[in-house]
């Protein structure tokens, strides 16, 4: 015996795959990222969680969806909606929170928002501008209150400060950082 | 029945004969399930320690930890324990995680277990007894110094 | 698909984890090229941890290439456009020793990310691929304002009037911006980076293209990125056209092409032959073997 099996989700390799694959839809926002082969059975959203969260971190769970074992295995520390630097959120409520936004100095601390929507291939399409996007692209998701999007352009309207979003629908995230302009199709 | 303090069981592991833990780590997981209650951890810590004038923080530097936090099963039986070493020897530290546990939950290893703890804080004692040896030697009275220069 | 393996694998490195770091060192890197993709041209700080290597050896380049690979990757190394000098040559034997799987090559179309000091190659980039700089000095702002807290602010606020007064002056005192290298970029009409010690020749080459570009600076202890698709102008004035090494043979008023395998469309390096000539070859050693090559397969 050396060290412990890990179930999937946890094991250092995975992590490695899911960031590359957050990576390369963060450069490409709108383009969904298949994450299913590296969650072992888990979802999308706790996997973008386990990429990036660790004992230096916080994190809001507003869905109460986190079960204590998932907690143990983020070992992240617990904080509000306002302080925190991670905010896992359920798309279909509409946000009553203000995220942290960063400063102008250190717009980085502005929070990652992982918020779980129905669907990221159905629905009305969003149209996409921005870095990391040629001209324009759709973005189809169903399960997230509308209010989200006027929320987002509010915490988003000072560039350089705002909040970075990961849509996770069971298997999949798309992601929308702040410099994402949206207008629905 | 042991008298030492939990706390104290894995810096007195982490000082007993590496051979006789690794056996006796193996001995109970090879009729135990292991399962992982947070995810094995090895790598570089802030080291935070406080000066001794004016009791303010400091990082110290960064020193290497390796910590785990598991849980065993044998049939009914469900023991969990955990261990944080300054090493990054996460095989070592999963062994101690393992005797932890097993002691803890009163197993029927648990008299080897205390056998090995006390011999660990037998080599504790004399390494501190060397050490405060050496540091005795390097001993300064300031105010002996300035009665010198008077 | 991919060519023979270049790296010698086999090495004993099994006392590290995979890629040498830790993975909380690596969680924390990847945090950081997160937020740095997410904000382009911002020089988002982060732990620069110790390397077996000096710093400014290329250790910021190392950390995010090490943050990014997996097993199945496929890495490049160069330095100068070449693979073989010996800062590319040591970290690739590095990457080799730590990152069991990873497999190299001087390929550039057969890299999925390459670590570069001072070249970006002159085949265009796909989508799937990823381009790591080795960043010396990270803040272009360094040339106008001594302190970091004041440069934070200003980045903050795309204040860069300083920086516009220092390309003024030098328009003034020799009639041209005299910037050969590491010429200031604006990323997406916000920030001004320092795009690493590149020559003109590849500044265009950061505007609007397919692949990401992640910057690591391990001494100053920044990552940055430009996005694909994403705006990288090189500051200029309206009445001052951003231009480029050309390489014209004044006698002759044509391109000079490169001795190996004359190539007129590549940067070029130049230097004195035997004889004390001056001649020139290509930078991307990559670039003219694989050109070498095609002409040999044509005759």
């Amino acid at each position: 015996m050396s060290v412990i099996d890990l179930p999937a989700l946890w094991r250092p390799e995975n992590h490695q795959a899911l960031f590359r694959l957050i990576l390369d839809a963060t450069a490409r926002p709108g383009q969904g990222a298949d994450l299913s082969p590296h969650l072992g059975g888990a979802h999308a959203a706790l996997g973008a969680l386990a990429t990036f969260c660790d004992n230096t971190q916080t994190l809001a769970d507003l869905t109460g969806t986190l079960t204590d074992a998932d907690w143990r295995f983020l070992d992240v520390a617990r904080a509000p909606a306002d302080q925190a630097a991670f905010i896992l959120a359920q798309g279909s409520d509409a946000p009553t929170f203000q995220p942290r936004l960063g400063t102008l100095d250190a717009p980085e601390g502005g929070a990652t928002l992982i918020v779980k929507v129905a669907s990221l291939t159905e629905g009305q399409p969003l149209i996409l501008t921005g870095p990391g996007i040629k001209t324009t692209t759709s973005l189809h998701v169903t399960g997230l209150a509308p209010d989200w999007l006027t929320a987002r352009a509010r915490w988003c309207a000072d560039f350089p400060m705002g909040c970075d979003m990961v849509l996770a629908d069971d298997t999949s995230v798309a992601i929308l950082p702040r410099t994402t302009k949206i207008t629905e199709g | 029945m042991t008298h030492t303090e939990r706390e104290h069981w894995g810096s007195a592991l982490a000082a007993a004969d590496p051979a006789a833990v690794t056996a006796l780590a193996g001995r109970i997981t090879a009729r135990a399930k292991v399962e992982a209650m947070a995810p094995p951890r090895e790598g570089l810590m802030l080291l935070q320690m406080r000066d001794s004038v004016a009791g303010s923080p400091f990082h110290l530097g960064e020193i290497p930890v390796a910590r785990v936090h598991l849980r065993l099963m044998d049939g009914a039986q469900v023991a969990e324990g955990g261990a944080v070493l300054m090493s990054d020897d996460l095989a070592r530290a999963t062994q101690i995680a393992v005797l932890d546990a097993a002691l803890a939950a009163g197993w029927r290893e648990a008299p080897e277990i205390e056998a090995l703890i006390s011999a660990g804080q037998a080599a504790r004692a004399r390494t501190e007894a060397d050490r405060a040896l050496v540091l005795d030697r390097t001993r300064v009275d300031f105010q002996l110094l300035s009665e010198d220069d008077a | 698909m991919f060519p023979t393996d270049t790296m010698a694998q086999g090495h004993e490195g099994a006392e590290y984890g995979f890629a040498f770091l830790d993975e909380d060192a690596k969680r924390e890197l990847r945090r950081s090229i997160f937020k740095a993709v997410c904000i382009p041209g911002h020089q988002v700080p982060y732990a620069s941890r110790e390397m077996p290597i000096a710093r400014g050896f290329g250790t910021g380049g190392m950390q995010v290439t090490l943050a990014l690979l997996g097993p199945r990757d496929c890495v490049k190394v160069i330095d100068q456009g070449a693979d073989d000098s010996v800062n590319a040559a040591n970290i690739r034997a590095f990457f080799s020793l730590t990152c069991p799987g990873v497999s190299g090559t001087t390929l550039t179309e057969a890299a999925s990310v390459i670590q570069t000091r001072h070249r970006i190659p002159e085949l265009p980039l796909r989508n799937d691929q990823i381009l790591v700089f080795q960043v010396p000095y990270p803040d272009p702002l360094v040339l106008v304002e001594p302190n970091a807290a004041t440069r934070r602010r200003m980045h903050g606020r795309a204040d860069y009037a300083r920086l516009w007064v220092k390309l003024y002056e030098d328009m003034v005192a020799f009639d041209e911006i005299t910037i050969s290298h590491r010429y200031p970029t604006r990323i997406n009409g916000h920030y001004i980076i320092d795009p690493s010690p590149i020559p003109r020749y590849d500044v265009p080459k950061l505007h609007q293209a397919d692949c990401l570009y992640l910057f690591g600076a391990g001494r100053e202890k920044r990552i940055y990125a430009v996005p694909p698709h994403t705006d990288a102008i090189p500051i200029t004035f309206a009445d001052v056209p951003f231009t480029v090494e050309e390489f014209i043979d004044r006698k002759t008023g044509k391109r000079h092409c490169c001795r190996r395998c004359g190539a007129t469309d590549s940067f070029l390096d130049e230097f004195p032959d035997e004889d004390g000539n001056r001649v020139f070859q290509c930078s991307d050693a990559a670039y003219c073997d694989s050109r070498l090559m095609q002409q040999e397969a044509a005759e």
